[in-house]
């Protein structure tokens, strides 16, 4: 809406001349219906203002808790879902959320893991486990969030030292993407491999918290 | 939006003033050229659709970082991401990570800064910030191990024996905001770990600067040789970096 001036009526002349009040009004009607930042005074939207069911912040969340300390072994040397527990996988997928250049997929991952000491002895030298995350884009294509972290499952990495690193402990993760262009996200996941199979990695309860942010 | 009423109330074949009619049209208009206000927009009125798209830029200030900056927010990442699966054996740590041996390498007793690449990659962010407050936290797995030395002559003891070193040592990372420590991990023990560290602070209109360093214990000296053989020897005078990720979120006030 631009800048609104009236000076129609004339001095002497016919009232309304020309319908040039109804002009005024009609198009005061009309524009105002297109205000913009000329129109308004600077900060004038407030919280109250937005209409958060309408998401306008945080376009999409999904998150899924395993509390029920289900402990699970994971012996993979290759990447597998963290699944277990009675809430479900971590691998979720959902509606295709479709997400533009600047909007942020942001995903917290955070669990309770038992590095298994059976297997170090003779093994310390490879006694590395790895938990990464990924987002799901076109229904398809699983994408690599962050770096593939990297854990141990002893403190020394001689192959003929046993030093274990023993207990449960809670490990956590977060990672965003900043999208430089449109895409759909369809589904996350947490997944863990081990560097040899000897090494139980004991996982138990945990949680993931994913958001898809807009402005 | 101020109330506006008629000054000038005509009535039936009064004589027309044409400033009676102008006036208070034109007061009218002064109110929609640029007094709107929040009292003129009914509530939850604001959708997805009325908020400005974000902006999305890389590499402003530093490789591999990324910003978006949206309507009430925004968002700075950066990552240092190796396969850091590559290069290793029973003794080592990999091929292309970040290592610093405290014996050979340059090193502060306290704080120290990744080096410049390609470490920096996942350790700095820099970006405008509004006034508000900065949310952000890092992700990074780091490690330190034990090792084992031997008696050398002159020592005493059984010379030649080896025995484990460096079984009590500890390891920090901290987060700095335009030089302020605005997070740490707080010690971590022996052992390769993915640690998860948030930090807030309030923060101005200004260039922000911020920086992931790490800290150790320097009690891993030993007048001794390190052991040979299947063992880990040196292990424990290193401090190891397999992969960063810095993120922040400044939310304007």
């Amino acid at each position: 809406m631009g800048t609104l001036k009236y000076n129609a009526e004339k001095e002497g002349q016919p009232s309304n001349s020309g319908d040039s009040v109804d002009n005024y009004f009609d198009d005061l009607a009309t524009q105002s219906a297109s205000i913009v930042s000329d129109n308004t005074r600077t900060e004038w939207v407030t919280t109250k203002h937005i209409k958060w069911s309408d998401k306008p912040l945080i376009q999409h969340r999904t998150s899924r808790t395993n509390i029920n300390n289900t402990q699970t072994a994971y012996t993979s040397e290759s990447y597998v879902d963290i699944a277990h527990g009675g809430s479900g996988s971590t691998s979720q997928t959902f509606t295709a959320v479709t997400v533009n250049a600047g909007d942020v997929l942001r995903y917290h991952f955070n669990i309770v893991a038992y590095p298994e000491a059976k297997g170090l002895d003779g093994k310390s030298g490879e006694d590395y486990w790895w938990i990464k995350l990924q987002y799901q884009t076109g229904g398809s294509t699983w994408v690599d969030l962050g770096f593939d972290t990297r854990n141990s499952v002893g403190t020394n990495r001689g192959s003929g030292n046993s030093e274990p690193i023993n207990g449960f402990r809670r490990y956590g993760i977060t990672f965003c993407e900043i999208f430089s262009g449109t895409t759909t996200i369809t589904g996350i996941r947490a997944q863990v491999k081990l560097e040899d199979s000897d090494h139980t990695i004991r996982l138990e309860n945990w949680t993931q918290d994913m958001r898809i942010i807009g402005a | 939006m101020a109330r506006t009423w008629t000054v000038k109330t005509s009535k039936t074949r009064d004589q027309f003033k044409a400033e009676h009619f102008n006036e208070p049209a034109n007061a009218i208009a002064a109110q929609f050229n640029g007094k709107l206000d929040q009292h003129n927009m009914p509530l939850d009125s604001v959708t997805h659709a009325d908020l400005a798209d974000p902006v999305y830029s890389d590499d402003a200030h530093g490789v591999d970082t990324k910003s978006s900056y949206m309507p009430t927010q925004s968002y700075h990442t950066a990552v240092w991401d190796i396969d850091n699966t590559a290069g290793l054996d029973s003794t080592e740590f990999g091929s292309a990570v970040y290592a610093t041996n405290f014996s050979t390498d340059n090193w502060n007793a306290k704080w120290n800064s990744f080096p410049v690449s390609p470490v920096t990659e996942g350790s700095r962010l820099k970006f405008n910030a509004q006034e508000g407050m900065i949310f952000g936290g890092v992700t990074a797995s780091v490690e330190r191990r034990s090792g084992r030395a031997r008696n050398q002559y002159g020592e005493g003891g059984n010379i030649g024996a080896e025995f484990n070193m460096g079984q009590s040592n500890w390891h920090e990372l901290g987060v700095f905001v335009n030089g302020i420590l605005c997070g740490r991990s707080g010690e971590l023990n022996n052992g390769s770990y993915t640690v998860d560290i948030p930090f807030s602070t309030p923060i101005g209109t200004e260039f922000t600067s911020i920086e992931v360093k790490w800290m150790a214990d320097q009690l891993v000296f030993f007048d001794g040789a390190v052991a040979s053989g299947s063992a880990t020897n040196d292990a424990y005078q290193q401090y190891i970096c397999s992969g960063l990720f810095l993120w922040a979120r400044n939310q304007f006030r």
